[in-house]
């Protein structure tokens, strides 16, 4: 069989123009993320990357263009086989639920009039949690974890829904340097395991460190490719309009924020930004 | 002891008022559930006002109490749902400008025709006045209750906790919420005769807000919750009747001695656990787990 769901690209953008009301925040994108792609999209804060993985969910207003999800126009309902991960900081974390009770959450849909879970909703809730390294922690409420195990708990109720194309917002802002790489593994194992992932970020030496492929955006898409081509310094200027410098180091690109005041240290770099909103 | 149980229940009403209160608190301590975890602690106070504007509008018209107070309590939750959804404008903003509205317009029409209204025991509840209609429509709301809130419990818990992804996971959201509204203006307008209007604010947070303190778990809050409603129902139905006080302020401070009992409990509780802590980490002996410090 030859439908389009079996041979599309997991996702395509075209002309797509968004925002909310009638503002524009998104000008013309084009973006085509094949199967099994992991994608970082960067960009200055209010350049629209949250924006983005709103239109795709169908909750940004749309003016213009196209959304497709393996094929299906995105209209407005929420595309199957999608997972999302938002920015933390939108929920309660005091809110009464353990860490097994959020991720069988993410399965609501099959028995959607049952109100409880079946033995097998469980079995595969506690495997999911078993492959993001969660077991031990599943009767923890959402207070009592890390910034790491939090989003990980967030990426295991987005798996439970078999998501095939995972949408994370920022998965490794305000977290220490062991939380980021511990969330990036997770990431780059589901990557591995054949899941295509767009995930947002500030971290412009995480995105050369660890993602093939780089989207720079600035209400437009200002380049695409992966990070050694793109994060150049034209390029950088032109999204973030601030002068940067790139080092090349051993085969990958470092940046660097070109401050006047000494040289900076390589490692800190690009600190996330401490968001206001 | 027991004749101060059975006496009452030789008077038909109270027979029926008792009936109204399981119903009532019941439903009123499963709800709270969810109007405390989603922060709209004032939609049972505004919605109650919004009762008052369309029984004086009903009154006046001569159509039947209970017509006038569903018409204006479920205009005002469709009313406070569509205002809610306007960005920039919270639920609390949405309840203030809605039911207010409709209180005003209630309290001007009975200023312009004259009628016969017992304005206090629409204030403050009065198990007298407890009949078979009222019955019926707390037995009524009680029903479509227990099946809508165990037929949308995943997705009423889903949204009441994460909206956005709830909404990514194919859960109508928008529709959820509307739900919710209207429960709360059905059961409202169920309590009214029992609580009164001014007192259903507090029969619709408290015995969450003490189940909240007593528990850890979902399942269990909602269960204690509910629990607690029928509780502080029938305590406050019984004062009622023996110390001849409105039963909304009988069962309104039953739940609040319940809750100032569950806070000072719980008070006292965390800091003998805090001494016990202190005492066991003398030096050469600590080891804390960072994890259990805390959670709670
Ligand atoms: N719900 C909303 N309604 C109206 N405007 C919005 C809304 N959300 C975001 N905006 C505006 O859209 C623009 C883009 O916001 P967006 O959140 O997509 O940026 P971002 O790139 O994700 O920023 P950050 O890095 O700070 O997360 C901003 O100017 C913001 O003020
Ligand atoms: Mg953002």
């Amino acid at each position: 069989m030859d439908t389009p769901e079996l041979t599309a690209p997991a996702l395509a953008l075209r002309g797509l123009a968004a925002g909310y009301g009638g503002a524009r925040i998104l000008h013309g994108l084009d973006l085509q993320v094949d199967r099994g792609e992991l994608v970082g999209l960067v960009g200055p804060s209010g350049s629209g990357k949250t924006t983005v993985l709103r239109a795709i969910l169908a909750r940004a207003d749309r003016h213009a263009g196209t959304v497709e999800v393996f094929g299906r126009a995105v209209e407005r309902r929420v595309p199957a086989r999608v997972g999302y991960v938002p920015q933390l900081g939108s929920v309660d974390l005091d809110f009464p639920l353990t860490v097994l009770q959020v991720v069988l959450l993410g399965e609501s849909e099959r028995g959607r009039s049952r109100p409880w879970f079946t033995r097998a909703e469980r079995r595969r809730a506690l495997e999911v949690l078993d492959e993001l390294g969660l077991a031990e922690l599943s009767s923890r409420s959402l207070r009592a974890l890390s910034g790491g195990q939090l989003q990980r708990t967030f990426l295991a109720r987005a798996l439970v829904r078999d998501a095939r194309l995972l949408l994370l917002d920022e998965p490794t802002s305000g977290v220490d340097l062991a939380t980021r790489r511990d969330v990036l593994a997770t990431v780059s194992a589901l990557h591995q395991r054949g899941l295509t992932v767009v995930l947002t970020t500030h971290d412009l030496n995480m995105v050369a460190a660890h993602l093939p492929r780089t989207v720079c955006l600035n209400g437009r898409i200002t380049a695409d490719g992966p990070p050694a081509q793109v994060l150049t310094p034209q390029v950088l200027q032109a999204t973030y309009g601030a002068p940067m410098r790139v080092i090349h180091d051993r085969g990958r690109v470092v940046v660097v924020d070109d401050a006047p005041l000494g040289p900076p240290a390589p490692a800190l770099v690009f600190p996330e930004r401490r968001r206001a909103s | 002891m027991s004749e101060l149980l059975l006496v009452p229940l030789e008077y038909a009403f109270f027979g029926r008022a008792l009936l109204a209160g399981l119903l009532i608190g019941a439903m009123s301590g499963a709800l709270s559930v969810f109007v405390v975890l989603r922060r709209m602690s004032y939609i049972g106070h505004g919605l109650a006002h919004a009762v008052l504007g369309g029984v004086a509008v009903g009154v006046a018209m001569g159509v039947d109490l209970y017509v006038g107070a569903i018409a204006a309590t479920a205009l005002a939750a469709v009313l406070i749902d569509r205002v809610t959804r306007r960005r920039g404008l919270h639920a609390d903003a949405a309840i203030g400008v809605v039911t207010t509205t409709i209180f005003a317009i209630g309290v001007g029409t009975l200023a312009l025709v004259p009628t016969r209204v017992n304005l206090e025991a629409l204030l403050f509840g009065n198990i007298l006045g407890v009949n078979r209609t009222d019955l019926s429509v707390a037995a009524a709301v009680g029903a479509a209750f227990l099946v809508l809130v165990v037929v949308r419990y995943k997705a009423l818990v889903f949204t009441t906790f994460d909206p956005e992804v709830a909404r990514v996971h194919g859960i109508r959201v928008d529709r959820i919420e509307l739900l919710f509204s209207l429960l709360t203006a059905a059961v409202v307008v169920a309590s009214v005769r029992v609580l009164g209007v001014l007192l259903i604010a507090a029969a619709v947070v408290l015995p969450a807000a003490i189940a909240r303190l007593l528990t850890r778990g979902f399942a269990a809050m909602l269960a204690l919750s509910t629990a607690l409603g029928v509780l502080t129902a029938v305590v406050g139905l019984y004062l009622s009747f023996h110390v001849d006080v409105p039963s909304g302020p009988t069962i309104v401070v039953t739940g609040a001695l319940l809750f100032v009992l569950a806070f000072v409990g719980t008070a006292v509780a965390g800091r003998l656990g805090l001494a016990r802590a202190r005492r066991d980490a003398r030096p050469g002996t600590i080891d804390v787990d960072p994890i259990a410090n805390v959670s709670r």
